[in-house]
């Protein structure tokens, strides 16, 4: 057992690509917790997807011993967020299990959408936030300009905020002393009532679920009896210990400790995260600790096998991702151009992303994917509230009152020059203007509502390149609002494909209907006779467009003999021919379902 | 001729030798080609290839040679005699029935046709393309039009009686007016043979990238048609016989190398990148020039992909590659060489295909008919596509 004054608890949080990763490796081998020869970089995201994409998607925990300059050693738990808006549950419940959390920023870049959004979560969790400013390497690094720019929009007095470069480690010495002077300690007594905080779990196929959690109080060992007060279920605890990063076992973890728990426990679907554990013993028995909800999806997607015959194999694979991702949720459903296959809820579209990415790569799954729709509510004229996650879940039109949206309120970050542009994009959005609020002279953030539909889109990307790369945004859905929607209905060679049809306002409609009528046109191959694609709300036709028959395919010559590459070429489109969804007497292939996230002409 | 009755059922094999050097780098092509310094490099190939064709190479004799390219036209005298003296060492060039050679405007002259006459050759291939000025500067050709019919008259001049033209059509831009009009001036010229390829945008090519930025583009497919229809109906009128989908033959009778490729013909290819095959085996050589040398000279084999087709798969590409000739393919004779029973397969798609009136077929010869001829691609895709998952 570790004296709690003697420990430290911290995040590192910051917005996306700013280096809290490769600053947790810095910390990791100052520390000689990995040795130097075994170290790579961001060591910490060690999910194939993070590795591949360069990000961190999961928060994750670490234990470092580290001698400070007083000669103690300390117990340093460091807990590594991600960046990225889908992920800010994976923040929050990292906050939950600290008492102080660095925030770093860019120093090249400065403060962006999420370092403020971050700064505020750990403001509200009551942390102790030391500012970082990283990547003093880069030429074009502006320390004092972004210490500025983070008294401005955190309050946190710039002459505190250490500059260091986690990629070279200049001065990150200087940040774990920084840990130990200014995060409090851990307060709780060793000797109270078991109450520990699960900010996570995770599923290991060796050792089933393993619980990752932070004791508030009291003591947990081998051999304890546990009770989990959320679900109310009791476990034998088979092991405790740290990761550092590899599960090392310690005869117990007290009050102020970070570590793990094993208890027998096949599936995570028998625990919350957030749940409080205690001794089963009353005598020990601790009080339940405020925890947190789940998020709940706000982005929903078909998914369905590109061979029919695949769908219990693919409920098989989500059940298994799931595993280590709950905050997806999946439920049958069925579509006339598709077949069986799931409606699946996700955080946002990059959490989509990179579920559909672990289904193809972890699971070998081949999946055809609808575009994305965001939760509607409908008011039925019962007066019942229903929510719709598909546009094929619709009643009928007479039973509908009203329409509700989500509406998001949306932080842009960017350099004032910019102003202009976003407002212009904002408001052609449906966006309505809030606030503005200075960082330094020339960096604001402006606050807008914005319907959650407009922004699933191609909203960051717009934004992106409007703002030459500079603008940043974070969004949060405050509520449902009643807008004027309506149901657009995709047609090919007249046959309605279910699949293809949305919902959106009728503002909208009609450069929607285009625009994907425009897309469709593009992937679905030339038939050998004339293809028509309509798009119409009710019986009314808004949008047209056609495909001409294929009148010439033929190839010219197979150069020097090479007979096999112009082989293969065919072979494959047959191959393609065969994950084609046939409509009528029309092949539509698999991509085209996703024409309506694409938007360009 | 022993030769010619070995060409109507595709036995035998053929040689093929790749010469991988051009003056430029023209934009729609994805040949293996490269375009170095006169000198040393053309030597080392030179070297490389005599040690391959000595590896690989029994003595047999071809049903056809071809050297290819890149530009054989290219090399200097010297070097392209002993390109002759090199493939003569290991083939009895002048009992060959057909020995093509394929030259270049911009390279190709009346004491380079003495020299190729004189070591073996017998068929000329001019690469013209097109007669016209600025397509023939979008392509990036090396040559004017002059300079093909100067290359023509050199061979004429070097005695040959067998020259054929390449050119190509749908050129984006070009009207069906300057189409007929290059027609007319290959025939002009006297043209045993004459080569009329849709241009096609190839992956990795000038064209293709700038296909992507929108700066060019294939033009609309009804235009490729008329060209086609036309093709077939003037040169039909010249006396052409219309052998394949691309290729027409007047005096000097068809392309027995190329015929060879479509009937399934064995063939050896020697040089960087050259394909081979060998009863339902093809390969692929190594293709960068230096890699593929480095082997050649060390004595190593020069092969970097091999595939076997399956029995099927090797029944379904005979039925692809055959429908491409004007004769049609013979699909008794397939199962016959194969050993194969094929109906079961593949006449229920042809009975539809010739619902659709593209392919006519009397239980044994098959062929393409009327709009069949257009989406060949189709029609002899479809057959790969019965035999992709079996
Ligand atoms: N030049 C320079 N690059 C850095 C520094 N720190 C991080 N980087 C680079 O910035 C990129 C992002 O670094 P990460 O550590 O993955 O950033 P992160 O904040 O963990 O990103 P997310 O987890 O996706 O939010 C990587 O390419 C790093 O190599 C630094 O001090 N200097
Ligand atoms: C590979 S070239 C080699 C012959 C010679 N170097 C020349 O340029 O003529 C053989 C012929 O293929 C044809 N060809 C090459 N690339 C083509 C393409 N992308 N589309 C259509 N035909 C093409 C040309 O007509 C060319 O004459
Ligand atoms: S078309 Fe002929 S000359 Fe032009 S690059 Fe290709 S091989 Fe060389
Ligand atoms: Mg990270």
């Amino acid at each position: 057992m570790t004296e709690p004054s003697l420990i430290r608890n911290f995040s590192i949080i910051a917005h996306v690509d700013h280096g809290k990763s490769t600053l947790a490796d810095r910390l990791l081998e100052l520390t000689g917790t990995v040795e130097k020869r075994a170290m790579k970089h961001q060591l910490l995201d060690n999910m194939e997807i993070e590795r591949e994409r360069g990000i961190t998607i999961k928060a994750r925990a670490v234990s470092m011993t580290y001698k400070a300059d007083d000669g103690q050693n300390y117990q340093l738990n460091l807990i590594d967020t991600p960046g990225h808006v889908d992920f800010n549950y994976e923040v929050l419940k990292a906050l939950q299990a600290c008492e102080g959390a660095l925030l770093l920023v860019d120093a090249s870049q400065g403060v962006e959408a999420q370092t403020v959004v971050n700064a505020h979560l750990a403001e509200q969790a009551k942390l102790a936030v030391i500012p970082v400013l990283n990547k003093m390497d880069l030429p074009h690094a502006r320390p004092e300009h972004v210490a500025m720019q983070v008294e401005d929009a955190i309050c946190l007095p710039a002459e505190d905020a250490i500059a260091v470069s986690a990629k070279t480690g200049l001065h990150c010495e200087k940040v774990l002393e920084a840990i130990i002077e200014l995060i409090p300690a851990p307060t709780g007594d060793p000797k109270g009532k078991l109450q520990a905080l699960m900010f996570d779990a995770v599923y290991n196929d060796y050792r089933g679920v393993v619980i990752y959690l932070r004791v508030m109080h009291g003591t947990i060992k081998k051999g304890d009896e546990i009770l989990m007060l959320g679900t109310d279920k009791e476990h034998e605890v088979l092991e405790v210990g740290q990761l550092r990063p590899d599960m090392i076992a310690t005869p117990e973890l007290a009050a102020g400790e970070v570590g793990y728990v094993v208890a027998n426990i096949k599936t995570l679907v028998d625990v919350n995260v957030g749940d409080t554990i205690t001794h089963n013993d009353e005598k020990l028995r601790g009080e339940m600790l405020p925890g947190f909800k789940e998020p709940k999806p706000m982005v929903y997607c078909g998914f369905y096998p590109t061979v029919p015959s695949e769908f219990d194999n693919l409920r098989k694979s989500l059940e298994k991702v799931r595993i280590n991702d709950s905050s997806f949720t999946f439920e049958p459903e069925t579509s006339d151009a598709l077949g069986f296959g799931f409606r699946c809820g996700f955080l946002g579209l990059l959490h989509m992303e990179v579920i559909q990415q672990r289904l193809e790569r972890e699971e070998d799954m081949d999946i055809v994917q609808t575009a994305p729709s965001v939760r509607y509510k409908i008011k039925l004229t019962s007066g019942e509230m229903i929510e719709v996650h598909s546009p094929s879940d619709l009643p009928e039109g007479n039973f509908i009152e009203e329409y509700l949206e989500p509406i998001t309120r949306v932080n842009i970050v960017v350099p004032s020059e910019f102003i202009g542009a976003v407002m212009k994009i904002c408001t052609e959005r449906r966006g309505s203007y809030l606030s503005t609020d200075y960082y330094g002279k020339e960096r604001v953030m402006l606050g807008f509502r914005i319907p959650f539909s407009e922004i699933i889109f191609d909203f960051h990307d717009q934004l992106k390149s409007l703002t030459r790369g500079y603008g940043t945004m974070d969004y949060e859905v405050e509520g449902f609002e009643g807008s004027n929607l309506v149901k657009v209905r995709i047609l090919v060679s007249g046959e309605e494909v279910d699949a293809l049809s949305f919902l959106t306002h009728k503002d909208n409609s009609e450069e929607r209907g285009r625009k994907i009528l425009k897309q469709l046109r593009k992937e679905i191959p030339r038939h050998q006779f004339e293809v028509a694609l309509q798009a119409a709300i009710g019986g009314k036709f808004i949008a047209r467009e056609s495909i001409s028959a294929m009148r010439k395919d033929v190839t010219a010559k197979c150069y020097g003999g090479d007979i096999s590459r112009k082989r293969k070429l065919l072979e494959k489109q047959k191959k393609g021919k065969k994950r084609m969804r046939m409509v009528g007497s029309v092949e539509i292939p698999q991509k085209a379902f996703l024409s309506v996230l694409r938007s360009e002409d | 001729m022993a030769n010619d009755e070995q060409l109507a059922d595709g036995t035998g094999t053929s040689l093929y030798v790749h010469v991988p050097f051009c003056v430029v780098k023209c934009g729609y092509c994805d040949f293996n080609s490269y375009v170095v310094e006169e000198g040393a490099a053309h030597d080392r190939f030179l070297d490389a290839l005599a040690a391959e064709t000595a590896r690989r190479w029994h003595g047999q004799r071809p049903v056809s040679v071809f050297f290819g390219g890149g530009t054989p036209s290219l090399l200097s005298p010297p070097r392209l005699q002993r390109l002759f003296e090199i493939i003569g060492s290991h083939v009895d060039l002048a009992d060959c029935g057909e020995v093509s050679m394929e030259a270049n405007p911009e390279s190709f002259t009346v004491e380079k046709a003495h020299i190729a006459r004189a070591g073996g050759v017998n068929r000329i291939s001019i690469g013209t393309q097109t007669f016209h000025a600025h397509h023939l500067r979008f392509l990036d050709r090396a040559h004017d039009a002059e300079g093909a019919e100067a290359a023509f008259a050199a061979a004429r001049a070097a005695g040959f009686d067998n020259v054929s033209i390449d050119l190509m059509f749908g050129i984006p831009g070009e009207t069906l007016a300057e189409w007929q009009s290059d027609l007319e001036r290959a025939l002009q010229l006297g043209t045993d043979h004459l080569s009329c390829y849709n241009l096609t945008f190839e992956p990795g090519t000038r064209l293709q990238r700038d296909r992507m930025q929108g700066k060019t583009g294939p033009n609309d497919q009804e235009i490729d048609r008329a060209m086609f229809e036309w093709t077939r109906q003037r040169l039909g009128e010249a006396g052409f016989d219309a052998y394949e989908v691309s290729n027409f033959a007047a005096g000097g009778g068809p392309c027995r190398h190329n015929d060879h490729y479509w009937l399934q013909g064995n063939y050896v290819g020697v040089g960087p990148g050259a394909c081979s095959h060998h009863d339902g085996i093809r390969v692929t050589n190594i293709k960068p020039l230096d890699a593929w040398a480095d082997a050649a000279l060390a004595g190593l084999t020069c092969t970097s992909t091999a595939e076997t087709l399956r029995p099927m798969q090797r029944a379904a590409e005979a039925l692809w590659l055959g429908i491409r000739r004007t004769n049609g393919v013979d699909v008794a004779a397939i199962e016959k060489r194969l050993g194969l029973e094929l109906r079961a397969a593949f006449e229920p798609l042809i009975v539809r295909q010739q619902r659709e009136q593209m392919v006519a077929y009397d239980c044994s010869m098959l062929r393409l008919v009327g709009e069949g001829l257009l989406l060949a691609d189709q029609v002899g895709g479809d057959y790969l596509g019965v035999a992709v998952n079996d």
